[in-house]
């Protein structure tokens, strides 16, 4: 999705938040949401939020969520338990990361896969000021994030 | 010259008759010329007037644009609905008027939704400042007050064709098959229950709606009517957070006013 075609959230104050989608992966439907501040008059633009969107799931909705979510993809299996998102699996002695959620088909995360989607995540980064996303994040609620979802047409079955 | 003689005569009896009758119809038509000149001269300076004296008209059109009647103040966005079925109608009989937009407005400011056959149910679990994790399901959804501002913009000149108190139960008949399908029924059902008492008819209402569900075919046109404006009404999103509806507001009837009736425009579907 082009930077043109952000979709603008409803009820915010005094700002012009966007939310751009990001793919990680598309073949795994892994997705990175970044709130993105515009400002009238004014080519610059902030970051003040990320989210993980994993097929029809919001995992994580605060951004040092969304950052270790992509820090455990970057450290892949030398991670712990205390792991939140994925756990390590061996197939055939090879190393994975699994996804998993209540209810849902399991995602297996190779190691390229999760370089590259960390090499993605950085990459959205740049060109942006990190101080509005870490002092002056922005809070998503469950309405204004459906709203944005809606419109971007995230609700609809494909 | 005996034949000479004869021809002459009928020749002088000919002459005379011809002066005779000449003398007859001159004589007439100088008695009636002056006659004619006295006339002309008389209208050059009075003309007669033609008074032709109509007969009052036994009814008159009632001047619907000025006078007033006792309506709603309704907000915009149930405005549209009312105007096609009550403004539109003149239907502003009770307990028809009254209930039909209790209805409007509790609908409205409900939030009444109608799931979409086309969504895809949304987990978000979204942190908040006190780090608790809401879990919320976000789907795409109808409103069902922009639902019944297309179905009714549609529909009334269908039902206006049926005699009045028939048509006003299929109106509020459409308002309960709508809500039936809704994702807050089972939450609302007493309310809805007490709504619809308030309306004389209420006990016809059920049969009627019974019969629109069962797709009966002389309700086709409203069946219809429900699944074009499914087709051409735009969708919404609706959260469910932590497996709870929004909660309930109750709504008053307000008071009636005095208002002149405003007519319906095709905007009036498109803004509101």
């Amino acid at each position: 999705m082009a930077l043109d075609e952000l979709i603008y959230l409803e009820d915010t104050t005094n700002a012009n938040i966007g939310l751009l989608v990001i793919k990680l992966n598309y073949d795994k439907d892994i997705n990175l949401l970044q709130a993105v501040e515009t400002q009238e008059g004014s080519k610059k633009r902030y970051l003040r939020g990320a989210l993980i969107l994993v097929e029809k799931d919001i995992i994580t909705s605060v951004f040092p969520d969304t950052l270790e979510f992509a820090l455990e993809l970057k450290v892949f299996d030398k991670g712990n338990s205390q792991n939140k998102y994925f756990s390590i699996v061996e197939h055939k002695k090879v190393k994975n990361l699994l996804l998993a959620r209540d209810g849902k088909e399991n995602i297996y995360i190779s190691k390229i896969e999760a370089m590259a989607m960390y090499q993605i995540f950085q990459y959205s980064l740049w060109g942006y000021s990190s101080v509005p996303l870490v002092a002056d994040s922005f809070e998503f609620t469950p309405d204004i994030l459906a709203k944005a979802l809606h419109k971007s047409g995230l609700l609809e079955r494909k | 010259m005996y034949l000479f003689k004869e021809l002459l005569l009928v020749f002088f009896i000919t002459l005379v008759l011809y002066g005779i009758l000449n003398l007859l119809f001159f004589s007439k038509g100088s008695e009636e010329k002056p006659k004619e000149q006295k006339k002309k001269k008389n209208s050059i300076f009075k003309e007669p007037e033609v008074v032709v004296e109509k007969e009052p008209p036994l009814s008159q059109p009632l001047p619907t644009e000025e006078v007033r009647y006792w309506l709603y103040d309704s907000p915009r966005e149930i405005l549209s609905a009312y105007k096609s079925i009550v403004h539109n109608n003149l239907w502003v009989n009770e307990s028809f008027h009254s209930c039909f937009y209790h209805f409007l407005i509790f609908i409205f400011e409900n939030k009444f939704a109608i799931i979409d056959k086309n969504t895809d149910v949304l987990n978000m679990s979204i942190k908040n400042k006190d780090a608790a994790i809401n879990n919320s399901q976000a789907f795409q959804v109808y409103d069902v007050t922009d639902l019944l501002r297309a179905i009714f913009f549609e529909i009334t000149n269908k039902i206006s064709s049926f005699n009045k108190e028939y048509a006003q139960k299929l109106a509020i008949a459409i308002i309960i098959v709508a809500l039936r399908k809704t994702l807050q029924l089972e939450a609302f059902s007493k309310d809805i229950d007490v709504l619809l008492k308030k309306y004389q008819f209420q006990e016809d209402i059920l049969d009627i709606v019974l019969l629109i569900e069962n797709k009966d075919k002389r309700f086709d046109f409203i069946n219809q009517e429900f699944d074009d404006a499914f087709k051409k009404v735009k969708t919404t999103s609706f959260t469910v957070t932590n497996n709870k509806l929004p909660s309930k507001i109750s709504t008053k009837l307000p008071e009636k006013q005095l208002m002149y009736l405003s007519s319906m425009h095709f905007t009036d579907l498109l803004f509101y």
